[in-house]
């Protein structure tokens, strides 16, 4: 199967970003981590493009980020912990009702179930 | 990781925030995060392959392009965050230039209008606080340009 990048994540990354911190919260590459996991292998993102997502969802509220203690060896750089906010688990409920009409409208008219 | 690396991905992290249009702590806190995210992204891929050039390699490709992520970046701040840097505290010395600053520009004034308004009425023209209410005027202009200039400088 054809790896799934791109344009193709670009419109679904804040709503995949919130269902991982829904597992608890955690830093970029963790999140990337989990993302690939769930992705089974076809998810490639680069890495960098997750921070402007997160920033985004920041600034909305829906998540919200605290500077981890210590910079574990990274030469002075620490990393931000994301956690899901009350906000943010609203839209991602939301989130998951429209994409579920989105995948039934488009399977019936594709033909292939989803 | 060795200098060579570290510094590699430092610029990297600097090419895609500098062109940023945000305040300087923002620009920090970006800067700071993304490279915590490339060291570690970069010691993972070294514990795999045991070679600094192959996982700085893999790191970069695995990170992206810099100037995506710049805009990316920048179209990810809401718009109060891209203008009001130009507001944000300074430091002390920074401040007390600024004060001096006004201060000039409000002093060297009161002492070169006097000085004109006497020419007109006696007809003699008060060199010693023309002259001095000249240099603080020009003193105050100058360092509110060096301050300018600082605050630019910070920003970019």
């Amino acid at each position: 199967m054809e790896p799934i990048q791109g344009d193709k994540l670009r419109g679904h990354l804040e709503m995949l970003i919130l269902s991982t911190l829904e597992q608890g919260e955690a830093h970029g590459l963790e999140i990337v981590t989990r993302l690939e996991q769930r992705g089974c292998g076809l998810l490639k993102l680069k890495e960098g493009s997750l921070y402007p997502a997160l920033y985004r969802l920041e600034a909305a509220g829906e998540v919200k980020a605290a500077w981890e203690e210590g910079d574990h060896g990274r030469r002075g750089a620490r990393r931000r912990i994301y956690q899901l906010t009350s906000k943010g688990s609203r839209k991602l409920a939301l989130g998951r009702g429209e994409w579920q009409t989105f995948v039934t409208t488009l399977s019936g008219i594709l033909g292939a179930p989803a | 990781m060795n200098d060579f690396s570290y510094h590699r991905l430092e610029s990297l992290v600097d090419l895609a925030v500098r062109p940023v249009w945000a305040s300087p702590r923002c620009k920090r806190m970006m800067r700071e995060e993304l490279l915590a995210h490339l060291v570690a992204v970069h010691a993972e891929e070294f514990e795999k392959s045991g070679d600094e050039q192959a996982a700085l390699e893999i790191t970069l490709g695995r990170f992206g392009a810099a100037d995506e992520l710049g805009h990316e970046l920048q179209v990810s701040l809401p718009v109060r965050k891209r203008g009001f840097h130009l507001f944000e505290k300074e430091t002390l010395m920074s401040r007390w230039l600024w004060f001096v600053a006004v201060l000039a520009i409000f002093v060297g004034p009161g002492l070169v209008m006097p000085a004109i308004a006497h020419l007109n009425q006696a007809g003699t023209l008060p060199l010693l606080p023309l002259a001095i209410g000249i240099l603080i005027t020009l003193a105050g202009i100058g360092l509110a340009g060096y301050g300018l200039k600082q605050r630019f400088a910070r920003i970019s």
